[in-house]
């Protein structure tokens, strides 16, 4: 009975954390490479986050790690992996340490990621593996937000290839950044969440109803 | 990776280290830029160093000026990160963007580390203040341009005598921990030894430590006389591409050393762009068209500065610059001067009050016991550079006061001559020379020689009956106030008007001259003399200030109404007192009180019949 009080006194927590503007609100942009889609089978590489308390970003403190994984990490024939090169994994760090530092920049903060599934799924898989909590606020979508607001009429799908991360931010008139990496792509993504939600939101606008706006309210 | 892969090609950070620059990177923050947060971000992140990464927003004055379009690459609010100022410049945001935010602390410390960097936003710092419009003078600095070289020199010189040996020479310089060192003679600047000295002409060439000093020095460098403004001293440097300047008394003796950060100190570095841009011409073509822009900085410089005095101090050390230029140029043709040779200032650019209407007022002072063949030297040089400055856009002057006029090439001899003529036989013609060339000034030459022979000048002039004769002119021109207080104005074809040069400027210019040669001054500025003759018993404190300040109005005026009809027929001088607000009116009336008042004090004191 008490756990649950407990959960429940937290969600309410959140709920109210989410009644202020989102622009006085927190947010983690992050993004993760994989060796493949399937949590249980691949591993991650390398994993970025940073902070963003609208309209600045803290490119220069923004985090980015790379996991060698012991021996067990196969770059095979091909010289790199999204950009990761041999040399990067010869720096790696702690996977455990990096996870608790991303729990504790997560804690009442608002997770921006583009197309969350992928992300989020490694996250879970991630804090069962290390028994460490990812508790956001709530996560901003940038894919789901952008579908949202171009891509409304069910007759007119978005096609192959629209919805991509440059494709969402030249649309938004960001410039184009031509390295898939981890590191890159949080900046790409946490640029491209304000592009949208300043194009889209009044400055007083509710968090939570911000977060409506790309219905992945958690 | 970003953004150290846009820094990269971002000057001025692509002239940093790598390291730098990655260290840059993790001092940056981002922000995203629209119309509706651009000036608070801007207010609230200040000072910083903004860096536009994308969008397109335009930085406006606080007039609504648009002062620059900033795109992809374009870096504002280090003007603020400069001189500490509040930012007063608004953006409004075209199309909505990246900009990256480097803080204070940041810039600051790549600004120590790379003088490349630093250069960079001195330099466009420069540039921006020239583009910029006035209205943001809040009072708190007062125009650094006015401002003797010698209130900022603090240290004493580090000096050694050229006997010294370079081993014992470098002991000196790295016990002090400086770069360079003054080589002094019996107390006279002979030298200057730098580092870059030591490197070249010692290390590199395997010379012996034991060699002097002597051997590898810079002799006779380019230096600058502590009484003359930093403006000289920041022209002097972008000349020669220096970053020290001995610094000397007029007695040609060390009095101390100016770096170009003693300048960037004084953070008001506005006219170095145009003076550098003027001193990089590299051909006569070239020079023209720099010196063409001339009249429009001069425009914005105007409109931004408090004392409008400063202006014709810039005026005149631009056109300085352009000298300095054209003889080089010759020199270039010509061979370098076969003797000892000053180019003189007469006259408004001596006296730094020039206007953008100004006509020449130059001419040489050469060595005695020249050559038919140096002569001829010199014959060519007064051509080639008043013909220079004519295509410059500085009027030829109708009275022949040019140093293309052999009357105004003399030795020192001649000139001497000539002083002593008009003093001792003072006719209607000589007084108006002596209102011309005793206000003189050295241009180019080495400064001892001119103030030898000004010095003499200075003893001639102090002649009572001379005296007496100068005060009686200036008691002819009649100030035009007339009966119960009224302007006196002038019908001519533009309406009525009353001509402030001549009634006003010039004639306070000749009262300060009175008094400035019976005291045996030598320098040329009015406001200058006014300042030497504070503790004089002959002018009282109270009517020097009312004179100065009657100076200074009547310039500000003319300077307003030369901006205002510049480009058009009407006269630059003359102006009709009912177009003018019921203040200026009023300080115009009681300008022209303050003249009359001195110019009766002059007659009474200078000459015996008494006005």
């Amino acid at each position: 009975m008490g756990k649950l009080l407990g959960a429940l006194a937290d969600w309410y927590q959140r709920r109210q954390q989410l009644q202020k503007p989102w622009t006085q609100q927190r947010y983690v942009a992050l993004d993760i490479e994989t060796t493949g889609l399937d949590p249980k089978k691949h591993q991650v590489l390398a994993i970025a986050w940073m902070s963003i308390e609208p309209p600045v970003m803290h490119t220069g403190s923004a985090q980015y790690h790379v996991f060698s994984h012991g021996q067990e990490l196969e770059l095979g024939q091909s010289p790199t992996i999204h950009g990761l090169t041999r040399q990067d994994f010869l720096h790696s760090s702690e996977p455990r340490q990096t996870y608790a530092m991303l729990s504790r920049a997560l804690s009442g903060a608002v997770l921006v990621c583009h197309h969350k599934g992928m992300d989020w799924r490694f996250l879970k898989h991630i804090e069962k593996q290390f028994l460490i909590n990812f508790q956001p606020l709530g996560i901003f979508d940038t894919l789901a937000f952008e579908k949202n607001s171009f891509f409304k009429d069910p007759d007119h799908p978005p096609k192959k290839g629209q919805l991509t991360l440059s494709a969402c931010r030249s649309r938004h008139g960001l410039p184009t950044y031509t390295s898939h990496h981890a590191f890159t792509d949080t900046l790409a993504c946490a640029e491209l969440f304000l592009a949208q939600a300043f194009k889209n939101a009044e400055p007083e606008m509710k968090t939570l109803e911000l977060l409506r706006k790309c219905k992945n309210l958690i | 990776m970003e953004p150290d892969k846009f820094l990269t090609d971002c000057p001025p950070f692509d002239g940093l280290e790598a390291e730098q620059r990655q260290w840059a990177v993790s001092q940056l923050q981002s922000v995203y830029m629209n119309e509706d947060n651009c000036n608070d971000i801007l207010r609230q992140m200040r000072p910083a160093l903004f860096i536009v990464r994308s969008g397109v927003y335009d930085l406006r004055g606080s007039d609504g000026r648009l002062i620059e379009r900033l795109e992809s690459g374009d870096l504002f609010g280090f003007p603020s990160l400069l001189t500490g100022r509040e930012i007063v410049n608004r953006l409004t945001a075209i199309e909505d963007g990246i900009v990256y935010v480097l803080p204070q602390h940041a810039f600051d410390r790549l600004r120590n580390a790379s003088k490349q960097f630093e250069q960079y936003f001195i330099r466009a710092h420069g540039e921006r203040l020239l583009t910029e419009k006035g209205g943001s003078n809040d009072g708190s600095s007062d125009d650094w341009t006015e401002q003797t070289v010698g209130s900022v020199v603090t240290m004493a010189p580090v000096s050694l005598s050229s006997d010294t040996s370079i081993q014992d020479a470098a002991k000196v310089m790295s016990e002090h921990g400086i770069s360079s060192v003054l080589v002094v003679d019996d107390g006279q600047l002979v030298g200057i030894l730098t580092d870059r000295d030591l490197r070249n002409r010692v290390i590199a060439q395997g010379l012996s430590y034991e060699v002097t000093v002597a051997a590898v020095m810079t002799q006779l460098p380019e230096s600058v006389e502590e009484s003359r403004s930093l403006l000289d001293a920041l022209t002097t440097m972008t000349a020669n591409n220096v970053h020290h300047l001995p610094v000397v008394n007029s007695n040609n003796e060390p009095v101390g050393m100016v770096t170009a950060t003693d300048l960037i100190r004084q953070q008001r570095s506005e006219p170095v762009y145009l003076i550098s841009a003027i001193r990089k011409a590299e051909s006569r073509e070239q020079l023209i068209q720099e010196a063409q822009k001339v009249p429009e900085y001069l425009k914005t410089f105007a409109n931004r500065v408090k004392r409008t005095t400063v202006v014709g101090q810039l005026m005149a050390s631009l056109t300085d610059g352009m000298t300095r230029q054209l003889i080089q140029l010759y020199e270039k043709d010509y061979g370098v001067a076969p003797a000892q040779y000053s180019w003189l200032a007469f006259g408004s650019q001596g006296r730094e009050d020039q206007t953008l209407s100004s006509d020449q007022d130059n001419g040489l002072l050469l060595a005695n016991g020249l050559s038919d063949k140096q002569k001829d030297w010199f014959k060519g040089l007064g051509e080639y550079v008043c013909e220079g400055l004519h295509e410059c856009g500085i009027p030829l002057c109708p009275g022949n006061i040019m140093a293309s006029n052999p009357d105004c090439r003399g030795t020192t001899d001649e000139w001497l001559a000539r002083f002593r003529n008009w003093t001792q036989s003072p006719t209607p013609k000589a007084l108006m020379y002596c209102q011309i060339f005793f206000d003189s000034r050295a241009v180019v030459g080495n400064n001892r020689f001119y103030q030898n022979y000004r010095e003499q000048v200075a003893k001639l002039a102090q002649n009572e009956m001379f005296l007496g004769n100068l005060a009686i002119l200036v008691n002819r021109i009649s100030v035009p106030l007339g009966l119960f207080n009224r302007f006196r104005t002038e019908d001519t074809d533009e309406g009525d008007t009353i001509d402030i040069k001549r009634y006003g400027i010039a004639l306070i210019n000749d009262i300060a001259r009175i008094y400035a040669l019976q005291a045996g001054f030598t320098m040329p500025s009015t406001p200058a003399r006014l300042k030497a003759l504070e503790s004089s018993k002959l002018l009282n404190r109270r009517d020097n200030q009312s004179l100065l300040e009657a100076w200074q109005f009547l310039t500000q005026l003319r300077l307003n109404h030369q901006l205002a009809v510049w480009d058009t027929d009407k006269p630059k001088n003359a102006l009709d007192p009912d177009e003018l607000s019921t203040l200026s009116r009023r300080q115009l009336k009681s300008a022209f009180k303050i003249i009359k008042e001195a110019q009766q004090g002059v007659g009474l004191k200078f000459s015996r019949q008494g006005y």
